[in-house]
Order: C-alpha cells, then structure tokens, then sequence
C-alpha cells in the first residue's frame, strides 16, 4: 500500500543534470577487460557521484554558492570557486582590484602545488615507491600548513567571494611563507632528480600509457595530460584572469605522452607554480587598495568562468535574472574528459601497468581501488583494486633485481 | 642504481636527525594557526537573535525556533555543528559583529550526534494586537541604540529602548481587541495591525 501511495505522487522526477565528479572520492568504475596479461577494452562507468549540485546551487546565493561548488572536490577545492567567480564577474562585468587578484593566485598556484604533490605521492605509491610516497606528502604538508594560515584552514579555503577575496594575507606572514616555499624547492629539486635519472622509475614509466596529441585532440583531454603530449594550452596564459598576465611565467609542455612525461610535466609545473607564487607576494607587498570590493547586486544575464585546475580546464556557466541566486549554473570539470582517455592510453598495456595508466590521469585513488579485471573470454573477476597495487609493486621489484 | 639509492641514505639520516615531521596529534595537543575557522562559539551577550546568520548559512546549519507557547515567548538560536561547514559566514555577516565567533576547537568528533549544538536564546516581542512576531526584544533595542533619536517615530523601537530603561509598562500579549481606536498607535503592533490602525476606524471602514 505503502508503496503504491508513492507511485502515485504528482511531479516525482530525477533531473539528469550535474557534474559527474570523478574528483575527489570519486566512485568512477572501471571494467578492464583482459586477454592473458594484456589488456583489450575497458569500460567506464561514471556518475555514481551524482550530487544534484547544479540544483543545490540554484537555491543558494551568489555568496552561498562558493562554498557549495568548493566542495565539489576535497583536493582542488579552489578551481570551482575560481572559476564560479569568474563567471559572477564576467555576468556582472566586475573588475576586481588588483590586491584581489594577486591573493587569487596565490591561492590558485598553493593548491596547484599540494595537488601536484599529491599526485607525485599516489604514483609513487601504485609504482610500490612507498618512500616517494611518504616525502612527497610530507612536502605537501607545509603548504597546508601556508594554508591554514592565510584562508583557517587546510582545505576548503573559502577564500573566493564575488569581488574579491574573503582575507588578506598580511605582511608580516609573507616571510614565513616565502621561506617554507625556499623548503619546498628543495624538496621538489629531489622529485625532479628522483624522477629523471632512477632507472626503475624509467623502466616503469617510459613509453608506457602513450596518448598521442591525436588522441588528445579527438578525447578532448585537458590540462598537464594535454601538456604531456606536448599540445601547448593553458587557460591562465589563453584567456587571463586573475594575476595571471600580470606576472611572468611559462606554459610548460613536454613530448612523449607517455607516464614519464605527464610526471614531468607536473614536477615543471611546481616551479613555475612557485615562481608565480614568490611574484605574487612580491607585489603583495606594495599592492594597495581593498581586497573586496563589497558587491551587492548581480544584473540579469549570462557569464562563463574558467580556470585552470590542478588537472586542467573547469568551466562554470552561469545565468541569472537578477534575483540573488543563480536560474542555472552549469559546471564542467576536468577529469570528466580526462578519464575517457583512459580508452586510448590503457589498451595494450600489461595489467600491472594498468593502474598507474589510469592513475595518470590524476583522477584520484579513490577510483582504482574500485577497479574489476575481467577476463575477455569467460567474464570472469580476476583481480580488484588491490591486486593489482600488489602487481604492479610485484613488477617493480623485479625490475629492481634486474637492474 | 648507486645514486638513488644514496639519496634514499641521505634522506634517511636527515629524517633520522630531524625526526618525524608529523606530530603525536591525539596525544599532543594541535594548537592551529590563528584565524582558524574553528567551531562556532555564539556569545550569550553579543547576539541579539535577529536570525542573520541563519539566513546566510550556506549548510543551513543554524536553526531559528520561535516558541510562542512559552511565557514571555522565546527565539532559539541553534549552531548544529554536525551541519556546520566551518565557512565563517555567521561571523562575518553578524549583525553586531560579536555575535558568534570561530573558535580554535576543531576536534569535535563523538560518537553522539545529538550532543552537537550549541543553543542562545532571548525573548521576543509580539503584538500586542494578533500576536505575531514583531522581533527579539534585544534586537529592537540594538535597533534603537542604533538609530539614536531617529527611532522615536517607531513605537515598537520606542518602547523596547524605555523597557531598557525600566519605565515601560509589561506588555499585554496577544489581547485581541474587537474594537480599533486611535490610542491603538500607541501599542506595540506588528506591521500589519499597525496597517490596520493607520488605515481604518472604529466601524472598520476606512475614513
């Protein structure tokens, strides 16, 4: 009876709209299926992290709906609020002041530099470097540490606000904070030599998950994916916002595609992060004017607001009709095109590279640990997640022996 | 092969000489960095329950219970920190500005859900016509105080800032009064009885 009532009920529907985030703890699903030890297909499933969050945020105010999107993703959780602003400030045609836009940056390379460092320590991890691992995220914690102190807290740092930013960062942390990024120089100086002249490590990574910049361009892959396979684009240098234009820095790319070079690539990254970063304070320090500009009111229409992630371009779209709370927002992340080229990179590749292929991609672990291996002929569940961490550590053990 | 693992040594001395970057955390206790957006403390005296916060939370977290059975009626201002973001919006849009603060406390783990709220609560002033809400009797006050002599054209705000002053009579409550006269003006009315004595008179029919 019970039931019946509920099927009856007027206007039950499920709106199919919504970031399939595949960000932080994403449950994207993998089916590999396997031929021996190679692997011949695989399926993705995505959108078991359906949210509504595009709903959520058109029942929550302009102000409101930064700290709904930041907490799309755990990891990146600046990239949505950066670009949900632009988009509020490309509708309104708001121009920020400068100590904002300076502060916007800072923010927006700090957690470049923990996501990268991140990243650096997972694929340490899934390679069965646990050393790699554990340096990496110990050099990742004093950025939270910068973190806490210029935004209260280590993650979600609810720095972002239509017209500016939330919190200064005042002068007398800047030397505290130029000093532990001197530390962290040193420390990403010992990725880049671990990284570029370990023999396992090449072993393990060259020539191996190969996207070519055909695949990019046909999967539409984004960020240092498509910077790995030398496609030159890069959202902060294409269309600036932000302090973007107004320091110097380069658009790192490298050749290849293959694991080795998306590594690469995001250790480059760094430094240029830290570049922008120490500039950034720099002018900081002479910078004068309000850091918000106080909006009350957003005029009726539509903006677009990008920004470049950690793991590539975020898109927001955003329209209003003059009411205080968005009539649509459309959001598009990274990842959501990243993971679909797991099609191209992952076949022909054994199964204990599998995971580090996918891995690549930096979706996050959450993902692999949900991984199935199927055997093409029978169907049949050979390995989970975990299996095929042991395989892979399996593999880089015997190329240590070997070496 | 001879280099890695030599930086490998190297690093471990350094780790060894150092020690362990992280901290013993359960035992030691985690002193964050200041401007740490801690758990919500509200402070009793500060927060005159106007309901701000309640409205800007992006979470929802706080909850405004109006209790008109209770004698005077009361306004609960409720923090649920189970629901809490830890945003920082209440302290930054608060009327006064002290309302409610962030505190340091951030290890607010427990195994009972039902424990995490904190709770203010202040008497509201009702019409004396219909009974309605007319606001938080310290929030008509703050209202005065605030607009200094320009509140004297506000009744309501009038006589909140004499009853501070202790030469205000008790409110009579909820009287419902068949009957509307002129002296009505001079009673605590919310805006819509206060429409009615303005607009109509005695009969009901407007003037």
């Amino acid at each position: 009876m019970e039931k019946d009532k509920n099927m009856q009920e007027p206007k039950r529907c499920v709106i199919p709209i919504g970031p399939y985030h595949p960000l932080q703890e994403e449950p994207e699903f993998f089916k590999l299926h396997v031929d021996g030890e190679k692997v011949t297909g695989i399926d993705i499933e995505l959108g078991y992290n359906h949210r509504g969050i595009e709903k959520l945020s058109e029942a929550k105010h302009f102000d409101q709906g930064i700290f709904l999107v930041e907490r799309i993703c755990g990891i990146c959780s600046t990239s949505h609020p950066f670009a949900f602003v632009n988009a509020v400030e490309d509708l309104a045609g708001i121009e920020i002041p400068e100590r904002a836009k300076y502060i916007r940056t800072v923010v927006g390379e700090l957690e470049r530099v923990h996501s990268h460092l991140l990243w650096l320590g997972l694929a340490g991890h899934f390679l069965g470097y646990n050393t790699v691992w554990m340096w990496s995220w110990k050099y990742r914690e004093p950025v939270l540490d910068i973190f806490e102190k210029i935004s209260g807290n280590r993650q979600h740092y609810a720095m972002m606000k239509v017209g500016g930013v939330r919190r200064d960062i005042a002068l007398e942390d800047m030397p505290w904070i130029e000093k532990t990024l001197d530390e962290l120089v040193k420390g990403v100086d010992m990725f880049k030599g671990a990284v570029m002249d370990d023999p396992v490590i090449w072993a393990r990574t060259k020539g191996i998950g190969i996207l070519t910049p055909q695949d990019i361009k046909e999967y539409g892959g984004v960020g240092p994916l498509a910077r790995a396979s030398g496609i030159d684009e890069d959202v902060r240098r294409d269309d600036p916002y932000a302090a973007y234009n107004m320091v110097d820095w380069k658009v790192q790319t490298w050749q290849g595609g293959d694991i080795f070079a998306k590594a690469v690539v995001r250790i480059l990254e760094l430094y240029e992060s830290v570049k922008i970063i120490r500039q950034c304070l720099t002018r900081l320090k002479t910078a004068p004017g309000p850091f918000d500009l106080k909006v009350k009111e957003i005029p009726a229409g539509e903006g677009i607001g990008r920004h470049e992630a950690p793991r590539g371009e975020v898109f927001h779209y955003v329209r209003s009709d003059r009411a205080n709370r968005p009539v649509r927002h459309k959001i598009r992340a990274p990842s959501y095109v990243n993971v679909a080229t797991n099609e191209k990179s992952v076949i022909g590749c054994t199964i204990s590279d599998a995971l580090i292929v996918l891995a690549a991609v930096d979706p996050c672990y959450c993902c692999t640990e949900r991984v199935a291996v199927v055997d093409a002929g029978s169907g049949k569940h050979l390995y989970n997640g975990n299996d095929l961490i042991r395989l892979s550590h399996e593999k880089t053990e015997r190329l240590k022996k070997q070496l | 092969m001879k280099y890695p693992k030599l930086r490998e040594l190297k690093h471990a001395v350094i780790a060894l000489i150092k020690g362990p970057y992280t901290s013993k955390f359960p035992f030691e206790p985690h002193v964050p960095a200041p401007g740490f957006r801690g758990k919500p403390v509200p402070d009793t005296k500060e927060c005159i329950a106007c309901g701000a916060c309640a409205n800007v939370c992006p979470a929802r977290a706080i909850e405004i219970v109006d209790r008109l059975e209770t004698n005077p009626p009361q306004r609960e201002v409720i923090w649920h920190y189970d629901l809490c973001i830890y945003c920082g919006q209440c302290e930054r849009l608060c009327t006064t500005e002290k309302g409610v603060k962030l505190s340091a406390e951030f290890d607010l783990a427990t195994m009972d859900r039902s424990t995490l709220w904190s709770k203010i609560e202040k008497e509201l002033v009702i019409c004396e016509d219909c009974g309605a809400i007319v606001g938080a009797r310290e929030h008509l006050q703050w209202l005065a105080k605030k607009l200094g002599p320009l509140s004297s054209g506000n009744i309501n705000l009038t006589y909140a800032e004499q009853q501070e002053l202790n030469v205000s009579h008790d409110i009579k409550s909820g009287l419902k009064n068949a009957d509307i006269q002129r002296s009505d003006l001079y009673r605590v009315l919310c805006p819509k009885c206060r429409h009615l004595v303005l607009v109509f008179n005695q009969t009901g029919k407007q003037p």
